[in-house]
């Protein structure tokens, strides 16, 4: 749902930056409406299904208090990613131990079907679904990012903390996984 | 399956799916597509598994997130925005500057009160000093800083008065203002100068 903040919508991430640390807050909703469902994407690839709104305003209330850590050699986005991954997986460290020891299903992740909106057959998405998977937990991170987001090799590097080249490697194993599972079918 | 071997075009079609390449690549890569079998298997199942991505992600309210954000972050805004720095060739920081500025203008203030209750107790004590029939207990030494009785005037230009402590920044500064473009004269002559204040009976 759109969010319109007036006098934001063509301010670059940086510009309301500013903005907010001059004391305008509607700048810091304009960011949050401009990258908050990517955020939701991202966590939904790492497996997170629950909890979403919360994982996603921690991953901005943190961001926003600790701007100054912000090194503008990356984009606002890719900062938020790594900021939303070390929380999941703190919080799948606080779930570990919980359950006492008992590993979490890393091929669980991913999505649920109920918010298909019609644009695609229920049984095509359970398939690509069920293709994605089959990829280890990076190279489902790798083919989000890439896919979903349109990141480039080295914002991906940065949110996975690798390096651009082995990112285009786990994409392209990633693919073909997944080109070979629908093949099968 | 068999793959394309233009490793470039392969690269760049997620990015085509996304709508995130450039206009001019996009039409480079459409061209290559539409005569690569292979490439166009490959966007087909990109576009798909875009469309299943996205659909399947919770979907976020967007408005309660900014509302908490804002709450949560409430302060933190003014407390960040020191980072915004200027250091090239040694200048200095605004925020410093304006700090400094202030506690410049904070201690010109207090010199000019300082000056002020100087200048009012001389000129009332002047004002009262005893002749020499009067003798020394005639002086009020009950006068207190900041608690001047009444309003002391001098020269009929300069007129100070009153509880200089309750007395704001803005009021002091008129009245720093006003004493240095002070050019009256003090018509009065101080009695000291005409005879000595004391003679006392010990004969001091």
């Amino acid at each position: 749902m759109a969010y319109p903040v007036p006098g934001t919508l063509d301010a670059t991430d940086a510009e309301l930056i500013a903005q907010w640390q001059g004391g305008d807050q509607r700048a810091a909703s304009a960011l949050v409406e401009r990258h908050a469902q990517p955020l939701a994407r991202f966590a939904a690839s790492l497996g997170e299904r629950d909890g979403v709104d919360e994982l996603v305003q921690d991953t901005f209330v943190r961001a926003f208090n600790s701007l100054d850590s912000f090194r503008a050699d990356s984009s606002l986005r890719t900062w938020l990613f790594t900021i939303c991954k070390r929380l999941v997986l703190d919080r799948k460290r606080t779930e570990r131990r919980r359950k006492d020891g008992v590993e979490l299903d890393e091929g669980h992740a991913v999505v649920g079907y109920d918010a298909l909106d019609g644009l695609v057959a229920e049984e095509t998405a359970k398939r690509v679904n069920d293709a994605v998977a089959r990829l280890t937990p990076l190279q489902r991170e790798v083919f989000t990012l890439r896919v979903t987001e349109g990141m480039p090799y080295n914002e991906i590097a940065k949110v996975v903390e690798s390096t651009d080249g082995a990112c285009r490697v786990h994409y392209h194993n990633a693919m073909r996984i997944i080109k070979e599972y629908l093949s099968d079918d | 399956m068999t793959e394309c071997l233009n490793e470039e075009m392969r690269d760049l079609l997620p990015l085509l799916a996304h709508g995130s390449l450039a206009a001019a690549d996009a039409e480079r890569v459409r061209a290559h597509v539409a005569g690569c079998a292979e490439c166009a298997g490959e966007l087909a199942v990109l576009e798909t598994s875009r469309l299943v991505l996205r659909a399947g992600a919770a979907r976020v309210d967007v408005r309660v997130i900014a509302q908490r954000v804002n709450r949560s972050t409430a302060g933190a805004a003014a407390s960040a925005a020191p980072v915004l720095r200027v250091e090239r060739g040694g200048a200095k920081p605004v925020a410093a500057i304006v700090r400094r500025s202030v506690w410049r203008s904070r201690q010109l203030l207090a010199a000019a009160a300082s000056l002020l209750i100087v200048a009012s107790l001389s000129l009332r004590l002047l004002d009262r000093t005893p002749v020499a029939d009067e003798g020394p207990a005639a002086i009020d030494t009950s006068v207190a800083i900041g608690t001047l009785p009444a309003p002391v005037t001098a020269g009929g230009e300069l007129s100070v008065g009153d509880a200089l402590v309750d007395l704001t920044s803005d009021d002091l500064s008129a009245l720093l203002s006003e004493l240095e473009a002070f050019d009256g004269k003090i018509t009065l002559e101080p009695a000291t100068m005409r005879q000595p204040i004391v003679d006392s009976p010990e004969g001091r």
